[in-house]
């Protein structure tokens, strides 16, 4: 028995590195990743690419809004406050002759507002945003800036000056964060004050790496580098200037001019933000590496730990499937049983038709015809559902049982009647076998009433396949329902997964895939396992 | 049995004598007489059967413009119709009413109305006067006329008398037709229409041929495939079976709804995609229960002697197992289909499918306005329950029919 255990287990070793690898391609195999996405943008609205060493300026991009499924030109217009007829100017081309087809990019402004610059390039505090759109519109005089709707906005491929210098105090109050942690984790000098410690208001210098080979010196670094030695000596400590270099040291090289964190938009800058400029060997090393390790690249969308975000959608999309789960066992079981005592009878066949039906419908066309039938025009105007989600609503979910009810209901059912007719299907054959054993027919002849042979000598056998029918639901259900979430506005799994593959966000798809598989995996081998445990032939197959 | 004496004829009685069935003994009759026993005593099966035929019959029959070379969508699937507009009528009839006591007998407003002319000639040009007439009279009829026309902000009330006036608000005033959006069933629209003004019977039948067209190819390539599989590593065993069921297992760890997606967000929306990566998610099932029946079979004493005399392994996977396990493949097929089509609509609603006309899609556009018409959902789903239901209930009695030991396994 350990042996067969033993053997189960470390088949896994080979499943998951198969399945680590095949997302590693599939996703690398993105053609539209997210860099060339980013950089068709550019392209697309004829920006020139400069040097990636020009640094403190931005390419105004258009604002955008990507169709959803569902999405309307009203809707678009009520959802980003402007009017159909604008998007219209602003979208000549647009097909309206039909359904806005989702994935289409539609120009909500022609440019970039102001303050969405201020906001993203951090010019000022978010609650200063005033101040950072006339800090940008001062240090751009020769930029005319159109006004949207009152506010100021930088056209389709205008460049901007963010900023001409930027000192440590300022950077740090645009990031929150205080001065003197910086310098404290900062401790390199600057040219001018090269024994200690920088003053709040220097300006950043930003370094590079590079690393030294045999017979390199740190005056020979600063030469072909074009550097001042003093700067060299100041970046780096405790280095002697005129002592040969161990190979393998990593240098910093400062750079030659004063310059702020880089908001330039070239492939390469990009690439190198991500981690994707490396080539794909080393990418792959690094991916199964850190998948052992279970430590997730952040989210190229959003920068927050891919795992948070997964973490953070997965209590919705459980407490769908298990509601679903719920409803369908409620249905299952005693339909299942009922069906089977009245075998061949009208009631049999009409329980066993609807289960067929129930089978063969989409959940998704139940759930829309549900919310029809139901709550005609009580959700919202266009018959969209949604869950409301603010933080205390999500957490009442688990103290509030009426509220979750009420707002996890038709969802539940809609999930809950197909894996339902499943398990009632299942139910009926394993119990109409049991029924027709040597033993359950001696249980008859002793008299006991209908109820305890089926409770107590039929139905215990039969649950043994139902269980095992019902462990591959569960499995088939991690996968987030995307479908039904989608349907009724569940910022759960399903509903993120489609999102992020639709940003080419790879690190959270990444994450997600991998922990789905992982739980498919450990399904299986529990319903392998308990096979074995049960039948004892099982394992010397 | 016992007067024949031919090679083949014995075989056929060794087969027997260790309990195969004889199904590879072909012939017309023979077909026929067993589909007759099929319909005769699976009486849903037989329903699966005609439910499959028609729609089929419906998907070949719509190929083509204006219905369908068989005319069955009665019209062209993308033609958008039109019909006379409310407000263009409101408009007009403000224009007549203009200067007229605001006490006007029921009997002077439908003299005023009557006259169709008072639309003037775009609606002339049209032929919808004679409906705009109607519509005057119908409102006058409930005494509603002037009411609505006040809300419509089409007339004002100075001093009991009726002025026109020229509302910036009112939209569509200025032309006697408008799309045709969402109407009910009726006798020209038997289905009534979708919110673009297209026919939803004709889009209904146009979506048989897709979910058909995916569903088949798919299931036909993915049990090809599977099959293939399923016999190497049925019949070789040892690493090549741990190769391929490593790799299968690693396949199915994914859930297939996000495999679907991610293939659909690489890929261009066309028909051959869905129908490929589906095809994919076919394999898994199909290899296993075929690598069951031939690790069962191959231990058969026939196959042993076919190995005997010296055939290759290619031999006899192909004419030793491969017709021996028809029986599961047909099963499978029939059952995978199904499932198949269901998934095609799944990502068709979601908006990942392909451009043609599909139900999933006319699913997700009836969504929007189910409150006002829940027509477009309610029929493409109609269809879609019935067609899946068919197959499901024909895999039932096929399963039932020729491989009991299947029966449970879904």
């Amino acid at each position: 028995m350990q042996r067969y255990l033993l053997q189960r287990i470390l088949l896994v070793i080979p499943t998951l590195w198969l399945v680590i690898s095949m997302l590693f391609l599939a996703l690398r195999a993105l053609p539209g990743d997210f860099v060339t996405r980013k950089l068709s943008n550019l392209e697309n609205q004829g920006a020139e690419q400069r040097e990636s060493e020009i640094v403190g300026f931005i390419e105004a991009e258009e604002t955008t809004h990507r169709v959803i499924t569902g999405d309307t030109l009203e809707s678009i217009a009520a959802q980003n406050k402007t009017t159909v007829s604008e998007i219209l100017q602003a979208n000549p081309d647009l097909d309206t002759s039909g359904e806005l087809r989702p994935g289409t990019r539609v120009v909500l402004i022609p440019g970039q507002l102001l303050e969405k610059i201020a906001i993203a390039e951090k010019v000022s505090l978010p609650e200063e945003v005033d101040q950072g759109v006339q800090l940008l519109i001062d240090r751009n005089p020769e930029v005319d800036f159109p006004t949207y709707q009152g506010q100021p906005y930088a056209e389709a491929g205008s460049i901007l000056i963010v900023r001409n210098t930027l000192t440590i105090e300022e950077w740090a109050h645009v990031n929150r964060v205080e001065a003197r942690d910086i310098l404290a984790v900062n401790p390199t000098g600057s040219a001018s004050n090269p024994d200690g410690t920088l003053a709040a208001d220097t300006p950043l210098i930003p370094t590079t790496l590079t690393v030294a080979e045999d017979g390199d010196t740190l005056e020979g670094l600063a030469a072909a580098f074009g550097r001042d030695l003093e700067a060299m000596t100041a970046a780096n400590r405790g280095v002697d200037p005129a002592e040969p270099l161990e190979a393998g040291k990593e240098i910093l090289i400062p750079s030659d001019k004063i310059v702020t964190p880089t908001t330039k938009i070239t492939e390469a800058n990009i690439r190198h933000r991500l981690g994707i400029d490396k080539p794909l060997g080393t990418q792959y090393i690094d991916f199964l590496w850190e998948t052992v390790r279970l430590k997730f690249r952040p989210s190229f969308q959003t920068q927050e730990d891919s795992l948070d975000v997964f973490l953070r959608a997965l209590p919705r999309s459980l407490h769908l499937n298990i509601y679903s789960l719920i409803v369908a066992l409620v249905v299952a079981l005693p339909v299942g049983i009922l069906s089977a005592m009245r075998q061949d009878r009208p009631l049999d066949y009409g329980l066993r038709g609807f289960a067929i039906l129930a089978l063969a419908a989409p959940s998704f066309w139940i759930a829309t015809m549900l919310i029809f039938v139901v709550t005609p025009g009580g959700i919202s105007e266009s018959g969209i559902w949604s869950i409301p989600l603010t933080s205390e609503e999500a957490r009442s979910v688990f103290t509030d049982f009426t509220g979750a009810l009420a707002l996890y209901s038709i969802p539940a059912v809609a999930g809950g009647i197909a894996a339902g007719a499943g398990l009632m299907r299942i139910t009926r054959s394993e119990l109409l076998e049991v029924l027709r054993q040597d033993y359950v027919r001696t249980a008859w002849s002793k008299g006991l009433r209908e109820r305890t042979v089926i409770r107590r000598h039929a139905m215990r056998n039969a649950m043994v396949n139902v269980m095992s029918v019902l462990g591959l639901q569960i499995a088939a259900l991690v996968g987030g329902n995307i479908i039904l979430e989608s349907l009724f506005n569940i910022p759960g799994i399903g509903l993120l997964l489609i999102q992020r593959i639709g940003q080419a966000d790879l690190p959270v798809v990444q994450t997600m895939v991998f922990f789905f598989a992982l739980f498919i995996i450990i399904v299986n081998i529990i319903i392998d396992i308990s096979y074995a445990v049960i039948d004892p032939r099982i394992r010397f197959n | 049995m016992s007067q024949r004496t031919g090679a083949s004829d014995q075989l056929d009685d060794f087969a027997a004598a260790e309990g195969l069935r004889l199904d590879q003994a072909t012939g017309l009759r023979r077909g026929l007489v067993a589909f007759r026993n099929f319909m005769v005593k699976k009486r849903l099966g037989a329903a699966g059967v005609l439910i499959v035929v028609v729609w089929s019959l419906i998907a070949v029959g719509t190929v083509g413009d204006g219905g369908g070379w068989l005319g069955i969508g009665r019209y062209d699937s993308r033609s958008v119709f039109e019909i006379a507009s409310v407000p263009y009528a409101d408009d007009k009839l403000a224009n007549a009413l203009d200067g007229v006591s605001a006490d006007a007998s029921d009997a002077d407003l439908r003299a005023i109305v009557s006259d169709p002319d008072i639309f003037g000639a775009p609606a002339a040009d049209v032929n919808v006067q004679g409906e705009m007439v109607e519509y005057a009279l119908e409102q006058i009829e409930v005494g509603l006329l002037l009411d609505t026309l006040i809300e419509e902000e089409q007339i004002e009330i100075h001093d009991g008398t009726i002025v026109d006036v020229d509302s910036l608000l009112a939209a569509g005033t200025d032309n006697p037709l408008i799309t045709a959006s969402l109407l009910g069933p009726s006798g020209k629209h038997w289905f009534g229409t979708d919110r673009a003004g297209h026919d939803l019977f004709s889009r209904v039948t146009e979506g048989a041929r897709l979910s058909l067209y995916i569903g088949f190819f798919a299931t036909l390539i993915g049990v090809f495939a599977g099959t293939a599989t399923g016999l190497v590593s049925g019949s070789f065993g040892g690493s090549v079976d741990l190769v391929i069921n490593r790799i299968l297992d690693a396949v199915q760890s994914f859930p297939p709804i996000a495999f679907l997606l991610l293939i659909a967000s690489i890929t261009d929306p066309s028909a051959l995609w869905v129908t490929l990566s589906l095809s994919v998610l076919g394999i898994a099932p199909t290899n296993r229960i075929v690598r069951g029946s031939v690790i069962q079979i191959r231990e058969m004493p026939y196959v042993e002697a076919a190995r005997t005399i010296g055939a290759t392994s290619t031999r006899i996977m192909g004419f030793h197992i491969l017709p021996n396990i028809f029986a599961p493949l047909i099963v499978i097929f029939s059952i995978t289909i199904g499932a198949f089509i269901l998934a095609e609509a799944a990502l068709s609603f979601l908006g990942l499918g392909t451009l043609d006309v599909s139900w999933g899609k006319m699913i997700a556009d009836g969504r929007q306005f189910i409150v006002y018409s829940p027509w477009t959902s309610l029929w493409a789903g109609l269809a879609l329950t019935s067609l899946v239901f068919g197959f499901n209930v024909l895999g039932d009695a096929l399963r039932d029919v020729l491989d009991p030991r299947l029966r449970g396994s879904r």
